[in-house]
């Protein structure tokens, strides 16, 4: 197990901002408005580029001013369908309508697609998993369902967790 | 035409065989890491703490002290404190093995330095980079208190590692087990735990007294009242 840790990368494009310019200031993105916060359930995210772990940060989708705790953002101006308060990869999805990858990544203000992950471009392409299985289609297609586990990679292969332990109420 | 293969059961069997040999001879991939909540949350800040229950902040403030104190005397600690396998994510293997863990924490957030590093868990301590081997031998922690309990067991340990490295600091004053409400946060007042239990008992013997008393023809409007 110990031979499988691997640590954040260094440098700022393994530790992105955590909102694209129009959720901080809670303009609706891409039909996803800002609210108050709805019921939510939790799914999980993990990617990793160059063997090196990025950070999913917290604060993803709450606009600005946000409320910060530590690593924790408890809460922001209002609050996007999907959105994360803490920095593990733990994101908070909520709403009625199906919501996806690539709906996180735009509230994000990062790009995802076959060929890039965020800040790193994949000339062989993004790899994903979801609950341990590959998923071979668009990333941004994946959609985000209760107690899902994915896991997104560029470059040394990681073998993906297939399940996480979410926190009580998620 | 082609005919159905048929094949004995013998030889099903052995095939079957076959393959479980080959799955169990197979080394299974390790998954790798970030798929712990601490190793992320210990990046931005000294503790991480249950996810429930929530930590007293008389407790909590006196975590931060603590570490500060230590900090101050050279040890600059970061402390992970976990009370069930859900505050490990996906590496819930790991949960009530605090060596192994701390191991692996270690690796995950100390980059090229060496990080000083605290893991409490309700089956004790680990710890790396702090202090000599051995520093918290016989120390125990409270795994009967919840969140609480662990992180009244984190800053003893905390104070017995700064000793240990040559960096001794003060024992900080904290809430008995009892005063602290036992790991709900917040701190209940005492009228309240023990008052309102005794206060139902009697409301409850109140109201059966009231229902003996009534006489059954006053029962009329009942929901078995069916023809």
């Amino acid at each position: 197990m110990l031979a499988g840790a691997r640590p954040v990368g260094r440098g700022e494009r393994f530790r992105p901002l955590p909102l694209g310019a129009a959720a901080a200031a809670g303009a609706p993105v891409g039909g996803l408005r800002c609210g108050p916060p709805a019921p939510a359930f939790g799914a999980h995210l993990e990617l990793f580029a160059g063997d090196r772990v990025v950070l999913v940060p917290a604060g993803i989708g709450l606009a600005r001013p946000q409320v910060r705790d530590g690593a924790y953002v408890r809460r922001g101006r209002c609050a996007y369908p999907l959105r994360t308060r803490e920095p593990t990869g733990v994101i908070e999805v909520g709403g009625a309508r199906r919501l996806t990858l690539a709906d996180l990544f735009a509230l994000w203000g990062q790009r995802l697609s076959r060929r890039r992950l965020a800040a790193f471009p994949a000339p062989a392409g993004v790899i994903a998993y979801v609950d341990g299985r590959r998923w071979r289609g668009y990333p941004g297609a994946i959609p985000l369902r209760r107690h899902a586990q994915i896991v997104l990679e560029v470059g040394p292969r990681v073998p993906p967790h297939a399940s996480y332990r979410f926190p009580p109420g998620l | 035409m082609a005919t159905p293969l048929r094949s004995s059961p013998r030889s099903t069997l052995a095939a079957l065989a076959a393959v479980l040999v080959l799955f169990a001879a197979a080394p299974l991939p390790s998954a790798r890491a970030d798929a712990d909540p601490a190793s992320d949350v210990l990046l931005a800040q000294d503790v991480f703490y249950p996810y429930q229950p929530a930590v007293s902040p008389a407790l909590s403030k006196a975590m931060s002290k603590v570490l500060a104190d230590a900090k101050a005397n050279g040890l600059g600690l970061k402390v992970a404190i976990l009370d069930n396998a859900t505050d490990l994510g996906a590496v819930t293997k790991l949960f009530n093995q605090p060596q192994q863990y701390a191991d692996f924490l270690d690796m995950e957030i100390s980059f090229n330095t060496k990080q000083p590093l605290l893991v409490v868990m309700p089956a004790g301590f680990g710890v790396v980079h702090a202090g000599p081997q051995g520093a918290l031998n016989g120390l125990l922690a409270d795994a009967g208190h919840g969140a609480d309990g662990l992180t009244r067991s984190a800053i003893g340990a905390v104070v017995k590692l700064a000793a240990a490295s040559g960096h001794p600091i003060a024992a900080p004053a904290i809430p008995s087990p009892g005063a602290s409400g036992g790991g709900h946060g917040g701190g209940t007042s005492p009228l309240l735990t023990f008052g309102a239990p005794v206060a139902l008992v009697i409301i409850a013997a109140g109201v059966a007294a009231l229902l003996r008393s009534r006489s059954p023809r006053d029962e009329g409007d009942t929901e078995d009242a069916h023809a």
